[in-house]
């Protein structure tokens, strides 16, 4: 066993032991006698377990101390790295996904820039740190972050204090202004990530239990009984309160947040060689540094020859965090740096572009940007690959590849779809009109007047369209809602009747070029027939139908109100009937024989 | 200290298998978007929800922006292949030009009818009402196999969309096409859909 195979041990014992001291230490305080009792007492500590769970799935990042990747010896040759191209691994993990890069064997080194994972702790110089996963309800965020960093030329404090922003569970609406900059100009596709504050939303999920679980403590008393998950949420509280009024300059902020005091190496991080980490069966790492939070570090990296025919293999940047291995230092995480290597140059590289295709065929014009309501157009983008993102509506957009599916909003909107891409960090957008049917017309099928001779009775069937046909409605589905009848004269006695329709929603078929957006279901508007006897007299039976809209893939809804049809049939005199709804008309007489 | 890690070996092997399983974890790639597409499709083939079917195409469009191996371009193809035959078989077949009702007309009995759509409870008649109500329950069945055939065409075009610009972007050369399209011919699909991603692969 390593010595810090031995150390992770200590550390993992240490831990238990801690935990299970606070455990004994919680149970001595529930069981006060008189103050909670039995059953009362089992549920409040229940309750109080189940919300340290929940909480520990919602913090932003954790770091346990005891976290790392098992340490080994570097087998063969000495440590040797060669000549890599600078731009190689920007270039590369631009274009990653999860933090890694594939690389060919061989021995690599690169200077990281590094970053503060924790707040109120110490950073100091020549530490010695091993390589850990990245954990955490934001890990993958702060992954994207950190791949992509080396393709902007950004401030690194203005990244670091982001990085303490989403480190608090900060909502994006709450950042500063040159942190929402980044965010919108590095990870636009996370924004949707940074929309919640994790502070409220646990203090809300534990107001719940309250309301549901008599005798629980006050929320602050709770989390002081949680122990280090606990003091982690008080942490959180109190980097979020600091991140929302920062002092005025950043050197005194990260004086708040990284104690001056020590700025020399403590005995926690250990002397000696920094050990090499496995992270997997063919790649060893290992980050080194002789200075601190504020200067860059050394990667090192080595790929061995595989056994198989695949010779490149994943190497993590990322994805993971170099653990001081004792909480009152902080964790770092790292990115390689962009500053002396070659940074994109949108003015040296053509301009990346979108170009879009509705996957309805009709209306012809595919590449039309004006869209229905929910309509599906498919996206492609100039380069190899990007992330994508919209604004301006409730569309969405699958996030990341080459070909992508855009859904507009299902309400009306204007819709802008951003594609930053993966390798050169450009960015092209494409700009969508979302609108919802604006008319329902409704046109008589040839033959279908529906009449009994001799009676006032008269109806039809109809195809019903929504318009315009500029666009395709093929993405949502219509019903009618119930409404009651008002009738007079000979219908008199069909006055308040219901109508009901089918109660599912229905699709539509196509577009028709000059009608619009084809329902499918054929509508039928009939009288009815109150069975009096003639002579008979004027009268009418009118009923105005609202129409509702959803989503295709939500045919239970939500619906949204789409306009209202008037649906009326009336014997004019004596003989003459007509049924109408919608712009379509039928005529018959009392006298005409049967459905004519 | 081996004797008093022993002590504690529960607690030892459930820290090296959190490391171990977070190493695991790193792989990813267009093998993994490949398998998750398949993935999808055979719950889609099990439960018919349409949902799989998007998870399956969102795993596609990922897929089809990595690095592709020669084999993983294959894959990726197949999947593609694998998600038609499961729409395919999911299509329900409906009558040639039978449409969902709006409403439904109830029966005409003794000299009365009454509107469209009408409230089964205004139709006194004991006779006349359960009829008009198997009416409305069965155009409410019919419209829900049209509902899903519905879904299931707009889910296949949208897929066939994207199958053509991924076999233009991943299948360049002519020989490269060649071998797209045997893979095609080869497969179980029947004709008329083979005919139609054949017609996709740009030439």
């Amino acid at each position: 066993m390593t010595a810090w195979r031995k150390r992770i041990a200590v550390i993992a014992l240490v831990t238990g032991a801690f935990f299970a001291a606070l455990t004994v230490a919680a149970i001595a305080q529930f069981s006060i006698p008189g103050l909670l009792n039995g059953a009362k007492d089992a549920a409040v500590r229940q309750a109080l377990s189940q919300f340290g769970a929940s909480i520990g799935d919602q913090l932003p990042i954790v770091v346990r101390s005891s976290d790392a990747y098992p340490t080994t010896s570097l087998p063969g040759a000495p440590f040797s790295p060669g000549p890599l191209p600078r731009n190689i691994a920007a270039a590369a993990l631009r274009a990653s996904r999860d933090g890694t890069i594939e690389l060919p064997p061989g021995d690599y080194e690169f200077t990281v820039g590094v970053f503060c994972m924790r707040s109120y702790a110490h950073s100091p110089s020549g530490h010695r740190y091993l390589v850990a996963p990245l954990h955490g309800a934001a890990a993958d965020v702060f992954t994207a972050l950190n791949s992509r960093l080396p393709s902007f030329n950004l401030d690194h404090h203005s990244v670091q204090i982001l990085s303490w922003n989403m480190q608090a569970g900060l909502p994006y609406d709450e950042m500063q202004p040159a942190q929402r900059a980044i965010v919108d100009r590095v990870i636009p596709d996370y924004k949707g990530r940074l929309t919640g504050d994790v502070y409220q939303r646990i203090q809300d999920q534990y107001q719940q239990i309250v309301g549901r679980v008599p005798g629980m403590p006050s929320f602050e008393d709770a989390l002081g009984r949680l122990g280090t998950t606990g003091q982690a949420v008080l942490q959180l509280q109190r980097l979020r309160e600091q991140m929302k009024k920062p002092p005025q300059s950043y050197d005194q902020l990260a004086r708040e947040l990284v104690p001056f005091a020590s700025l020399i190496p403590t005995e926690a991080g250990g002397s000696g060689a920094t050990p090499w980490s496995r992270y997997s069966d063919r790649v060893l790492v290992r980050f080194v540094t002789s200075g601190n939070y504020a200067t860059p570090g050394t990667y090192q990296v080595r790929v061995l020859q595989p056994n198989g025919p695949d010779p490149p293999a994943d190497v993590p940047f990322s994805n993971i965090v170099n653990n001081p291995g004792v909480d009152n230092v902080q964790p770092l995480t790292q990115s390689p740096q962009g500053g002396p290597q070659p940074q994109p140059q949108p003015t040296s590289t053509p301009p990346v572009s979108i170009t879009s295709e509705t996957v309805a065929t009709i209306p012809a014009d595919r590449t039309r940007t004006t869209v229905g309501v929910a309509e599906q157009v498919v996206l492609t983008f100039s380069g190899a690959d990007a992330h994508w993102s919209v604004s301006g509506g409730a569309g969405t957009v699958d996030p990341s590849g080459k070909q992508v599916t855009y859904r507009a909003s299902i309400t009306p909107a204007t819709e802008t779809i951003t594609a930053t891409d993966t390798s050169s960090g450009q960015t092209a957008t494409i700009v969508f009109q979302v609108i919802a049917p604006t008319e329902i017309t409704d046109e008589y099928i040839d033959g279908t007047i529906e009449h009994t001779q001799g009676h006032p009775d008269i109806g039809m069937s109809v195809f019903t369209y929504f318009k315009p046909d500029t666009v395709s409605f093929q993405f949502i589905v219509v019903k009618e809602l119930e409404a009651p009848a008002v009738a007079d004269g000979v219908y008199a006695p069909e006055n308040g009747m219901g109508h009901k329709p089918n109660k599912l929603p229905m699709p539509i078929v196509a577009v028709v070029p000059g009608k619009g957006s084809k329902w499918a279901g054929s509508d039928e508007v009939t009288s009815g027939d109150p069975g009096t006897n003639a002579p008979f007299g004027p009268g009418t039976i009118t009923t105005m139908i609202p129409y509702v809209y959803a989503a295709a893939n939500a045919s239970a809804g939500p619906f949204y109100p789409m306009g209202t049809a008037q649906q009326k049939c009336m014997l004019y005199d004596v003989e003459t009937l007509r049924a109408s709804k919608a712009g379509a008309n039928a005529y018959s007489k009392v006298s005409n024989p049967d459905n004519t | 200290m081996i004797r008093s890690l022993s002590r504690f070996f529960p607690l030892w092997v459930l820290c090296m298998a959190c490391i171990c399983a977070n190493g695991s974890a790193q792989t990813a790639g267009a093998a993994m978007q490949i398998q998750q597409a398949q993935s999808s499709i055979g719950q889609f083939n099990q439960t018919h929800a349409e949902s799989r079917l998007d998870a399956a195409i969102a795993s596609l469009e990922a897929a089809g922006a990595m690095r592709l191996r020669e084999n993983q371009r294959h894959g990726l193809a197949a999947a593609y292949i694998a998600l038609f035959a499961a729409v395919d078989r999911a299509l329900p077949n409906l009558p040639p030009g039978k449409l969902p009702l709006v409403n439904v007309v109830p029966p005409r009995a003794h000299g009365v009818s009454y509107p469209a759509g009408v409230d089964p409870s205004a139709i006194r008649d004991p006779a006349v009402r359960p009829r008009y109500e198997q009416e409305i329950r069965d155009n409410e069945t019919f419209t829900q196999r049209f509902l899903l055939a519905s879904s299931l065409r707009r889910i296949d075009d949208r897929a066939v969309l994207l199958f053509s610009g991924f076999s233009r972007d991943a299948f360049k050369s002519a020989a490269d096409r060649r071998a797209l399209r045997a893979q095609i011919q080869q497969s179980a699909l029947n004709r008329a859909r083979r005919s139609r991603l054949l017609a996709a692969v740009p030439i």
